[in-house]
């Protein structure tokens, strides 16, 4: 059977591979195929004498293609390689050269910004679990409840890895990691002092355990030695430069150590770095880290299970342990200890309990910044399908022809879904361009470390094609199945209405555009109020202005501090100073506390500060009842105790007054005062029960109440008489509110980076705004010139033409301050103080859209209403 | 059977003459060509299309696409306001030619 239609699909094909025939012209040369055909029919002759027929008459492809060649200039052809519907978008995007760049430029923005989050979400997912047999890593946290409360620590006892190792087969290595002082310390070669801040004490297992690459020396007894160190490579050529630095001592923190090798430099997504290692054979024989004793547990145990051992079997049999070693202890304090795994992959993101793992706030904002991501390509998707819908009518035309010249539709799908991957592939092209050129901003921004070459590894590289592609398809489909849909008979017999269906869809995703928009406006406003909040919240004591020294080890000034003191006070800018062993930001021990004659069940451990007579001075901390210490009073010294409110309320005190007088240990300790509360760490952490002791052995620094009047002359003040006091000593000062203001780092960056990203969402949506409003003008070019020709103000018709979007934006608030509001009140939830819920936030966002769409708007209606009447009237 | 070279020549004036008299499609063309030379110019598919298409690119003529009652789909040409510019012009020429070997091939009076 003659099936002429297939026939005449065929021969249409040979047209198709022509490269010199467009669709216009097979369209014309199929035309005057059939009516050939038609005039054969006519007298009489069958489908297949016809087809026959009207071939014979038509010149071949080749014959066609040099003619056409000849008497019509063509543009430029793509690359022969190119399949023929890529041809065909290029043409396109050059023919329409504004909206092409409206959806290249909204693309380009959306996948940079995407690209970089995920540059972000991949960087931070790789901490610590890059070391080879990662799955069997482990760290053995502590669980620790007692009559205050309960958590999970990181510290252990310093004897869990030598038993885990010696008694459990399951065991393939286990070390241990002391990570020691607060502050960074001083290492000294010969005329080089530097401090260092990433010093570890590590037994040799952790060089198995974090895949540690040893340059020189012998693994295996690098570390088997007391006193002995590795420096990274890194650190070595800071020390000493061209020298050999192995079997030469460096000076750590006062104590003597001999290099016995070198090690590769840390990478930069681990928290292990690596840059100076102790052996723990040098640690050993201190006090505090003597055998299972519960309160001094501190050091840090990570197990390698050998292959195939259970982790969950392997916890149930190691739970107990403390029980066993260090039981007696911990029934006398009313305490229970149980050992819980933690995996190493899961250290950084996750946040240990005693039953299972959760996510940790870093998680929470990756989640956040992935979901900004996906909003930020969405809404460039939108424009597309925005553009492209409003534009159909344009095309229409196009559509009829092909239809009618026998397209099927699943061809012009391709078509169209192929100009919108193109177009995706183009901004992906300059997406790359702009990570490259921002990445140095970015990783400024965010803290992480990348280079170039991190574009280039295989889950991003492979993930930014794939999310291109998908970017490319998702945007392209919608239009694709609505331009194809269009039929031939009603399109090209006249003008096609845009057609409801196409005005209700763009108005929802301008609207959804807009709403997207003012969540991430809402979001960008309610973190930086939250900062903002929290930097301005009355924290309990004075920050500003207060200058402080450190001083490298416990000790230095236990006997002379006071004369350190009349010292630096002779600079009449310096109002007053306090030796103490913290300030409010910096890290704080905790010492247990029972009062005297009570079982020591009835403990706490408290927070434990060490300050001189002058701490509540200097940081105006009120004493609310009793007093503080005296100088003058001898006894005081070590002697006495002084509370927080909090501190009070947890031996169960009603008011401060009936804490006074109170003894505590059998040591009879007497608590002399309490002090108001006030916060020593940021407000994401509530105030904790606290203790004040006047204790100079433990005092680490020097903190000053200043007068700001000419900052450079005072430093130099306390500069000249740290270095006359302490020669040799390495001077090193900080100011408390910038050091505590530091807490909010995470905060301050998430910040910063919603700000950036909320930016590039409303950007996005505006370019879409204007290629709509450009589109409408365009449309509306008569009826303007009309208007206008019958006197309408240029005032009335920008305002004519605004006043949908207008409606649109304010639709589009309704829907975004719901959610903005759960949103919003969800991460305030990780605060312990929060900001009351800023309605104003909410409307000032709103403004904020408003006004910027506003202003896209009018460009185009104010282009539109001056235009010449007569120019627009004589257009069509 | 006339020659390659005039039939490439005459096929610009032709067309525009056909459109002057109102609006028409390709196919219709050719008909009409042959039908005006009583078969002597007989025009395929690969002259024509490639000829409007440039006239079209010049500006003398303008196309639209429209469906016939029939349902059948045709490119319809009309000449502007250039083309007809471009035809009197043409058309001098060509009379030029034709007045020139008109006059050339009038019969020689006998006795001369």
């Amino acid at each position: 059977m003659f099936d002429v239609e297939k026939e005449i699909r065929k021969w249409r094909k040979t047209l198709q591979r022509n490269a010199s025939l467009d669709e216009g012209d097979i369209a014309e040369l199929e035309s005057h195929f059939r009516e050939e055909m038609a005039r054969e029919v006519a007298s009489g002759a069958g489908d297949e004498a016809a087809f026959r027929t009207a071939l014979r008459h038509s010149a071949p492809a080749d014959a066609l293609g040099a003619e056409f060649e000849k008497c019509v200039p063509r543009p430029r052809r793509g690359a022969p390689f190119f399949p023929g519907f890529l041809r065909l978008a290029f043409r396109r995007m050059a023919k329409h050269k504004g909206y092409s760049l409206i959806n290249i430029m909204a693309l380009t923005v959306g996948i940079a910004s995407a690209g970089l989050i995920l540059l972000y979400v991949l960087y931070e997912t790789s901490i610590d679990t890059f070391q080879k047999d990662i799955d069997r890593i482990y760290r053995v946290n502590l669980y620790r409840k007692s009559a205050q409360g309960e958590d999970v620590v990181g510290g252990n006892y310093t004897l869990l890895a030598p038993t885990l190792k010696a008694q459990y087969p399951q065991v393939e290595s286990a070390a241990q990691v002391f990570g020691g002082s607060f502050e960074p310390e001083p290492v000294v070669y010969r005329d080089k002092a530097f401090k260092e801040e990433n010093i570890l004490t590590v037994n040799p297992d952790a060089l198995d355990i974090f895949d540690i690459p040893l340059l020189r020396g012998d693994r295996r007894t690098a570390l088997d030695r007391i006193n002995t160190v590795l420096l990274s490579d890194r650190i070595a050529r800071k020390y000493f430069g061209g020298e050999d630095p192995l079997g030469k001592n460096i000076r750590i923190n006062d104590k003597d150590y001999e290099i016995t090798g070198i090690l590769g430099d840390p990478p930069p997504n681990t928290r292990f770095r690596h840059d100076v290692l102790i052996s723990f054979k040098s640690v050993e024989n201190e006090e505090h880290l003597q055998g299972w004793r519960p309160g001094m547990a501190g050091v840090m145990t990570f197990v390698k299970l050998k292959p195939g051992v259970d982790a969950a079997e392997f916890e149930r049999l190691i739970r107990d342990l403390p029980e066993k070693y260090a039981g007696e202890a911990l029934k006398k304090m009313g305490a229970v200890n149980l050992l819980v795994l933690q995996p190493l992959k899961k250290m950084y993101l996750y946040e240990s309990t005693l039953e299972s793992l959760r996510p940790s706030q870093q998680l929470l904002y990756l989640y956040i910044f992935s979901a900004v991501a996906g909003l930020i390509l969405m809404l460039a998707c939108m424009n597309f399908i925005n553009l492209a819908t409003a534009r159909s009518a344009c095309r229409a035309g196009e559509v009829g022809i092909r239809k009618a010249a026998g397209a099927e539709r699943h061809q012009l799908v391709f078509q169209f879904i192929g100009e919108s991957v193109v177009t995706a592939f183009i901004s992906l092209a300059a997406a790359v361009f702009l990570i490259l050129s921002l990445l140095p901003v970015f990783q400024s921004l965010t803290g992480i470390a990348l280079d170039e070459s991190a574009l280039l590894r295989f889950p991003f590289a492979a993930s930014l094609v794939g999310l291109t592609l998908i970017i490319g398809i998702a945007s392209g489909i919608y239009p694709a199945f609505y331009l194809s849909s269009f039929r031939p008979a009603v399109v090209l017999k006249g003008r096609p209405s845009s057609g409801l269906k196409g005005v209700r869809l763009r108005r929802t995703l301008v609207v959804a555009q807009f709403a997207i928009s003012i969540t991430l406006i809402i979001g960008t406003l309610l973190v930086a109020g939250q900062v903002d909040y929290m930097r301005r919240q009355p924290l309990g004591f004075a920050k500003e202005q207060r200058l402080a020294i450190t001083f490298r080890t416990w000790g230095m000034m236990e006997t002379n501090y006071e004369s350190v003191k009349a010292e630096l006070l002779r600079h009449p800018d310096i109002l007053a100073a306090t030796a103490c062993s913290g300030v409010p930001g910096k890290g704080v021990n905790r010492t247990y506390y029972y009062p005297t004659g009570e079982e020591a069940e009835k403990g706490q451990a408290l927070r434990s500060l060490r300050a001189d007579s002058d701490f509540f001075q200097v940081f105006d901390i009120p004493v609310v009842a009793g007093r503080g210490f005296r100088k003058d009073i001898p006894g005081d010294t070590d002697r006495t105790l002084v509370f927080n409110e909090q501190g009070a309320k947890a031996f169960g005190w009603a008011t401060p007054e009936a804490a006074v007088g109170k003894t505590m240990t059998e040591r009879q300790t007497p608590v002399i005062g309490i002090i108001k509360d006030f916060h020593w760490w940021g407000l994401q952490r509530p105030i904790e029960p606290m203790v004040v002791q006047f204790e100079p052995s433990l005092f680490r620094y020097i903190a000053m109440k200043t007068n700001t009047k000419d900052l450079p002359a005072t430093i130099a003040h306390v500069k000249g008489v740290y270095n006359r006091l302490f020669p040799g000593e390495i001077f090193e000062y900080f100011f408390v509110d910038e050091n505590f203001d530091r807490q909010y780092r995470a905060e301050i960056r998430m910040g910063t980076l919603f700000r950036l990203f909320s930016g590039v969402a409303l950007f996005i949506a505006c370019l879409g705004l204007f290629g709509l409003a450009a589109f409408t003008a365009e449309q509306r070019t008569k009826e303007i010139g009309i208007r206008k020709a019958l006197g309408a103000s240029i005032p009335g018709i920008v305002s004519l033409l605004s006043k949908e979007f207008t409606k649109w934006v304010l639709l589009a608030n309704l829907l975004a301050w719901p959610a903005a509001y759960f949103i919003g009140r969800k991460w305030l939830e990780n605060f312990a103080v929060r900001m009351p819920m800023p309605w104003g936030l909410f409307v000032l966002a709103a403004a904020i859209a408003l006004a910027i769409a506003q202003l896209t708007v009018s460009f185009q209606s104010i282009r539109a209403a001056t235009a010449n009447p007569v120019d627009s009237l004589r257009y069509e | 059977m006339i020659s390659k070279v005039l039939v490439a020549a005459s096929t610009k004036p032709i067309i525009l003459s056909i459109l002057v008299r109102g609006e028409d499609y390709g196919y219709q063309i050719i008909q009409r060509v042959k039908e005006i030379s009583g078969g002597a110019l007989e025009w395929s598919d690969n002259m024509l299309y490639p000829v409007l298409h440039r006239l079209e690119n010049d500006g003398f003529i303008d196309s639209r696409w429209m469906i016939s009652d029939g349902g059948r789909l045709r490119k319809y040409y009309k000449l502007t306001g250039l083309g007809r510019k471009e035809l009197e012009a043409e058309r001098i020429q060509w009379m030029d030619v034709h007045n020139a070997l008109s006059r050339l091939w009038e019969p020689v009076p006998a006795g001369e």
